[in-house]
């Protein structure tokens, strides 16, 4: 089976690369490495069959290099995947998550299967009812929930356009080894580097706002179930837990696995940050046969693992 | 891998068991021997007697554990329904509790019963079902029900994570008892002893057979691929009772045919989706009837000579 990952690079993306290759795929990984490294893939690359072909997703080469390889499936992750840069630059943001992704479509015709990693929680902004469903209206509070939306319907609308069995996967906040601190979700890697360090975490806030945490090896199990399932197609399933974690809970956690101080630094909450986030699971469950089973502290524990120095 | 097969000595549990070993897992059962079946030849498993309701020490961790422990077939479950009942409830609680402290993955297998006398045709996996709850045959249906949202309670309130649920349909082969009251036995039992072959109702009723080695490919399956479920897993092939007696007489001979009143709440259809499955790992069944029914009938032979 040979397979596409834009964003092969990445965080979400290489942990995918690394399934695949497992599965005895192909893999084709194209990736501007702005973000992405390189040695995320090295181990992936020793034990399969892995090209990276160093490209942005805008690129008009994109067909051509697609068109050599003739993926069966493309799974596409590469995007602008900070919420405060699009609010810093929207129009570059939406460049690569709107226009890019509508790229990246056009270069899979051929293909048989595609799947879009877009976003949970940054679609249903702040007031939701809890845990918000998929059925719920989107209202991105953020230039990049906006895109990340349009990228799905575009993907919704090729699914009934074209030949395409195409599904759009929205994760809750992904979390696990290879992930910038930066990022979304970043959090338990934050934390997780002060207390390695010996020195608490920061909590923006008063620590009780929720976050739904998600593993990233559960999270590539539901793409590798979403590519190609005829259920799934034309659909967007969230990829989450169902389970609320307070900030200030998520310290603990990652505290005891690190060995640090659980007396986290108390600062004012960041303006727009939403109280509390969780997404409803079932229709992944239901549709894929898929459930998230990493436990939080399993997961936190191989995340601290991989960061220690 | 450490592997606890609770119901590891009965008809599924021991082809489930069987196969674990010879993939080389180190399996535990634990059984009450009530409907005991015979394992493969040359193997042996490490057996803990005991029921699963009041269980002995299990000796765990255990990295998966196969809770399939239960009644059964219609006359084990209608001769103790309040036992079958505390099977479910108790006994599954009891595996969960263990299933929690150990961390293992559990696999449940579930029933289509959970369908009740369906009214869709063929059984998603997201059809809710029709149970009467006061139908003699509901201690079996209410059991398997109570266990899978037990399961999701355990599972919603963080207690457990990886479980795996699978809905059997009508599973049969080597190794069934004779006397389980089950329609393919009780059709090549008298076949095989030169009796007519009764029928319940006109025989237009339909059920899907799957074989069971056909059965224990999609169970593996589910363990490797970590797939939750619920997830359907059985034949789509479905036939009437009167074509089931049809292959049979074929198969040993036409000794005729008794009729018999429908019994209480009996499904009058039954068919598997099993588009999850199939989408999943590409898996249906393969083993044609006649030939699963040559393989039971042999089977049955050789423990009535």
């Amino acid at each position: 089976m040979r397979s596409v990952v834009t964003g092969g690079a990445g965080f979400i993306g290489s942990h995918l690369v690394d399934r695949l290759v497992d599965d005895g795929h192909e893999v084709l990984v194209v990736d501007d490495l702005g973000t992405g490294r390189a040695d995320h893939l090295t181990d992936a690359r020793r034990r399969g069959s892995v090209k990276l072909h160093q490209l942005d997703i805008r690129d008009p080469d994109l067909a051509t290099v697609f068109g050599r390889f003739r993926p069966a499936t493309v799974f596409h992750l590469a995007a602008q995947a900070s919420v405060p840069a699009s609010v810093a630059d929207p129009l570059h943001d939406a460049s690569v998550n709107v226009l890019g992704t509508i790229n990246v479509l056009e270069a899979s015709r051929s293909a048989d299967a595609f799947v879009f990693v877009s976003s949970g929680g940054a679609l249903h902004g702040a007031g939701a009812t809890l845990p918000s469903k998929e059925s719920h209206k989107p209202r991105p509070d953020a230039p990049y929930g906006a895109a990340k939306l349009a990228g799905q319907i575009y993907v919704e609308l090729y699914e009934r356009a074209h030949d395409l069995t195409a599904v759009t996967l929205a994760p809750s906040n992904v979390y696990g080894p290879r992930q910038n601190a930066s990022a979304e979700g970043g959090v338990v890697a934050i934390f997780a580097r002060s207390l390695l360090a010996g020195r608490p975490g920061t909590i923006f806030g008063d620590g009780t706002q929720t976050r739904d945490f998600v593993f990233v090896t559960d999270v590539v199990d539901a793409i590798v179930k979403a590519a190609g399932s005829r259920r799934a197609a034309g659909r967007v399933l969230h990829v989450s837990t169902g389970i609320e974690t307070s900030i200030r809970r998520l310290h603990t956690l990652v505290a005891a696995a690190a060995g640090g101080p659980d007396t986290p630094r108390m600062a004012d909450a960041k303006p727009g940050d939403i109280v509390r986030s969780c997404l409803d699971p079932s229709a992944a469950e239901s549709t894929l046969g898929w459930e998230a089973w990493t436990p939080l502290d399993k997961g936190v524990a191989k995340t601290v693992a991989w960061l220690r120095p | 891998m450490k592997v606890l097969v609770t119901g590891g000595a009965g008809f599924l549990g021991s082809h489930l068991t069987s196969r674990l070993l010879s993939e080389g897992a180190d399996v535990t059962v634990l059984d009450d021997f009530s409907s005991p079946s015979p394992l493969a030849e040359g193997l042996t498993a490490r057996i803990i007697e005991g029921s699963v309701v009041d269980p002995p020490d299990l000796d765990g961790p255990y990295d998966l554990v196969a809770h399939l422990a239960s009644p059964a077939s219609p006359p084990r479950y209608l001769l103790d329904p309040v036992g079958t009942l505390r099977t479910g409830a108790e006994g599954t609680r009891q595996i969960l509790d263990r299933v929690q402290t150990w961390g293992s993955h559990l696999l449940y297998t579930s029933t289509s019963e959970v369908y009740g006398d369906p009214e869709v045709h063929p059984q998603p996996e997201t059809y809710r079902g029709a149970v009467d709850t006061g139908s003699e045959r509901a201690c079996y249906d209410e059991s398997k029900r109570y266990a899978e949202s037990l399961i999701h309670a355990y599972r919603r309130t963080g207690r457990i994570r990886a479980a795996s649920i699978v809905r059997l349909f009508n599973t049969y082969g080597p190794g069934m008892d004779p006397r389980d009251g089950r329609v393919v036995t009780a059709f090549l039992t008298c076949a095989l002893a030169g009796e007519p072959l009764p029928i319940f109702g006109d025989g237009t009723q339909t059920r899907s057979f799957c074989y069971v080695d056909d059965l224990l490919d999609g169970l593996l399956e589910v363990i490797e691929r970590r797939v939750s479920g619920p997830i359907n897993l059985g034949s789509d092939a479905e036939i009437t009772m009167l074509e089931l007696a049809e292959a049979v007489e074929a198969l040993l001979g036409d000794n005729g045919r008794t009729f018999h009143p429908l019994p209480d709440a009996d499904p009058k259809r039954r068919r598997p989706d099993l588009t999850l499955a199939r989408e999943q790992f590409g898996w249906s069944p393969s083993t044609p009837l006649a030939v699963g029914l040559a393989t039971t009938a042999d089977y049955l032979r050789s423990v009535q000579a």
